[in-house]
């Protein structure tokens, strides 16, 4: 593999519980080209958020493992690091943004210390030149009096300012990939698009690659450059953006699109998707996807529809489109 | 900062003049002191003259106010059986029962703390199991009997330690372990679960995501969060080690203020009994003090407040 930016082949990721084996990530594979963002899109419990941490190899121990797959970040499998390696890796060359700032900050810690931890882990500055960096990072997420900031606590901040100083953090060091783990969902709604203009801004000055996360499908365009859209532990369509939203080919898809509503078109009413997701410790071998989908047949249940390439790089995983064997 | 002392050394005023009425009253409840005071022969006419003496006749009010005027000035009356101001009494009782106290918290947070934490991050393995069973035996043995025990085999048989007094280090060791099994082993467990909660967090998952090595987030992120409610626990522990070493005092005859108390309910030496709860409260309040200050140290969530 010696293509740049995260290359993503056959990731899969085990929750080994009490009450079975949950198969949270299951064979997903992706790329982001470097400086391009990839939106990935599914409803909660969909295997996202697990998806992260396993990138990151930061599943829960010991229930989370990865059981297979390979993760290339610039020609470098990250699976085969050793774990003082991947440190090494973390926060330096890979970041990332939690969904909630006020839990993702330690309540304990000023600020200061916590936007200039991975500096002080990664390139060994300390005293005054780490604090001259820690207020210019703070600077560059617009918070006022950065000086007097970093000797602030967390809960002296407000929501916004923290998941600000959430992304200082996270970008200190100048990673290649940010992981932004639905970095709004907890915002207001006053301040989440705010934020989103501010993580495009550093992302055009720091030219990092992005792995977006939302379960809102319709952030995604304004966001992104290719779509992933997961289903129970499965990617199950994905493609540029464009060819995506402009014809969505999976049920789960369109029926995602439909879900969720838009400001810039009039509609009636929205509609819910029937049934709810499928244990993931209980999977049958069909599409996941059979059981609340409207166009459902036999085979769905039967057997996993293969990868289809629609266009480009649309790929789709459905029957209705894969010629059944 | 300031106002969250003040406010605190209110409260504490406030507990300590409740505790004073309540140890004032008690006094009087627990049986006429007279009928020790006086030979056995003594007359109506002699209890009479001795109640007035003693301004036993007073109203209770107008005895509460006499009392809690010369309580102020340090002056808690004479002991019955001593024949000496209770005061100094319990003073001169009060550092070695302090020192004990104090050596049994060190010796806690020394090993109750580290385990506590490493059976938290190796949950499920031997240590963690073998930790929670030495904490299960340590809450569940008495420790009177431990106390026994301990003083049969290293003081009594194999002459390894000294006991039956407080000057030198050697005599601390036995009864400051008997103390620390029990709370040791509670210190142990909260530690335990609230590491377990803190390492579950997202504030580590951040930390770790930063590149920040693993003995970090677990000593600092987790750690320095995790101990908060351990400290409100080893306030409390502490209070209850001044007042309820009674029974060791009593073991390794210890010459402390539990030993005195023990002594003084024996003889009905009420004076001494009403001195050595009046102190006792206003150390444990002292202590619980002080443990706020940390605390307000610790967390800048409660400094806000």
């Amino acid at each position: 593999m010696n293509s740049r930016g995260l290359v993503v082949r056959n990731l899969t990721a085990h929750l080994f519980t009490k009450r079975g084996c949950a198969r949270a990530v299951d064979g997903i594979s992706f790329a982001i080209p470097p400086r391009k963002t990839l939106g990935l899109v599914g409803e909660s419990g969909s295997g996202k958020s697990m998806a992260c941490m396993a990138l990151m190899r930061l599943l829960p121990k010991p229930a989370g493992q990865i059981v297979d797959g390979e993760v290339w970040l610039d020609g470098v499998d990250l699976l085969k690091l050793s774990e003082r390696e991947m440190q090494e890796i973390r926060g330096r060359r890979i970041a990332m943004i939690l969904q909630d700032p006020t839990s993702s900050l330690n309540p304990v810690l000023k600020i200061g210390y916590q936007v200039g931890e991975p500096v002080r882990q990664h390139e060994n500055v300390r005293g005054g030149p780490l604090r001259t960096r820690v207020v210019e990072l703070m600077r560059q997420v617009q918070i006022a009096a950065p000086e007097d900031r970093i000797n602030a606590y967390p809960h002296q901040l407000s929501g916004g300012m923290r998941q600000r100083v959430v992304g200082a953090a996270a970008l200190a060091c100048k990673p290649q990939l940010l992981i932004a783990d639905e970095p709004t969902t907890s915002l207001d709604v006053t301040v989440q698009m705010h934020y989103l203009s501010l993580l495009q801004e550093l992302q055009q000055q720091q030219q990092f690659g992005m792995l977006f996360i939302t379960h809102d499908i319709h952030l995604v365009p304004s966001i992104c450059d290719a779509v992933a859209v997961m289903y129970a532990g499965r990617i199950v369509e994905q493609g540029e953006v464009d060819a995506v939203f402009k014809r969505p080919a999976h049920p789960y898809t369109r029926a995602l699109l439909r879900a969720a509503p838009r400001l810039d078109e009039a509609m009636e009413s929205l509609e819910s998707i029937p049934g709810e997701l499928p244990s993931l410790t209980e999977l049958g071998p069909g599409c996941r996807f059979a059981a609340r989908c409207s166009k459902a047949s036999q085979v769905c249940s039967d057997a996993y529809p293969p990868d289809t390439g629609l266009e480009h790089d649309h790929r789709v995983n459905c029957w209705l489109y894969g010629q059944p064997a | 900062m300031f106002s969250y002392v003040a406010r605190r050394l209110f409260q504490l005023c406030i507990t300590l003049m409740l505790v004073s009425i309540v140890v004032f009253l008690l006094g009087r409840l627990s049986g006429d002191p007279l009928s020790l005071i006086l030979p056995p022969e003594a007359t109506e006419q002699d209890f009479a003259a001795a109640r007035e003496q003693l301004g036993l006749d007073q109203p209770l009010w107008k005895q509460y106010s006499i009392f809690a005027a010369r309580a102020l000035r340090g002056d808690l009356g004479d002991s019955i059986t001593a024949r000496r101001p209770v005061f100094p009494l319990v003073m001169e009782r009060l550092p070695s029962s302090l020192a004990l106290a104090g050596a049994t918290i060190l010796l806690t947070l020394l090993f109750a703390v580290p385990l506590g934490v490493i059976s938290a991050v190796r949950k499920g393995s031997y240590i963690d199991f073998g930790a929670r069973l030495v904490a299960l035996l340590g809450q569940s043995v008495p420790s009177f009997w431990l106390g026994l025990i301990l003083l049969q085999f290293f003081a009594v048989q194999w002459r390894l330690l000294p006991f039956g007094d407080s000057n030198g280090i050697g005599y601390y060791v036995l009864p400051s372990i008997t103390l620390a099994a029990f709370i040791a082993a509670g210190i142990m467990r909260l530690v335990r679960s609230s590491m377990l909660d803190a390492m579950d967090s997202d504030y580590v998952k951040f930390a770790r995501s930063k590149g920040v090595p693993e003995w970090k987030v677990i000593w600092l992120h987790a750690l320095r969060n995790a101990l908060l409610p351990v400290m409100t626990l080893a306030g409390l522990y502490l209070g209850i080690l001044v007042t309820g070493a009674v029974v060791i005092e009593e073991v390794f005859i210890w010459p402390g203020m539990g030993r005195l108390a023990y002594q003084s309910v024996v003889t009905r030496d009420y004076p001494v009994v009403q001195g050595v709860v009046l102190v006792t409260a206003a150390v444990v309040l002292a202590a619980n003090f002080i443990v706020d200050l940390l605390y307000g140290y610790a967390d800048p969530r409660i400094r806000a407040q």
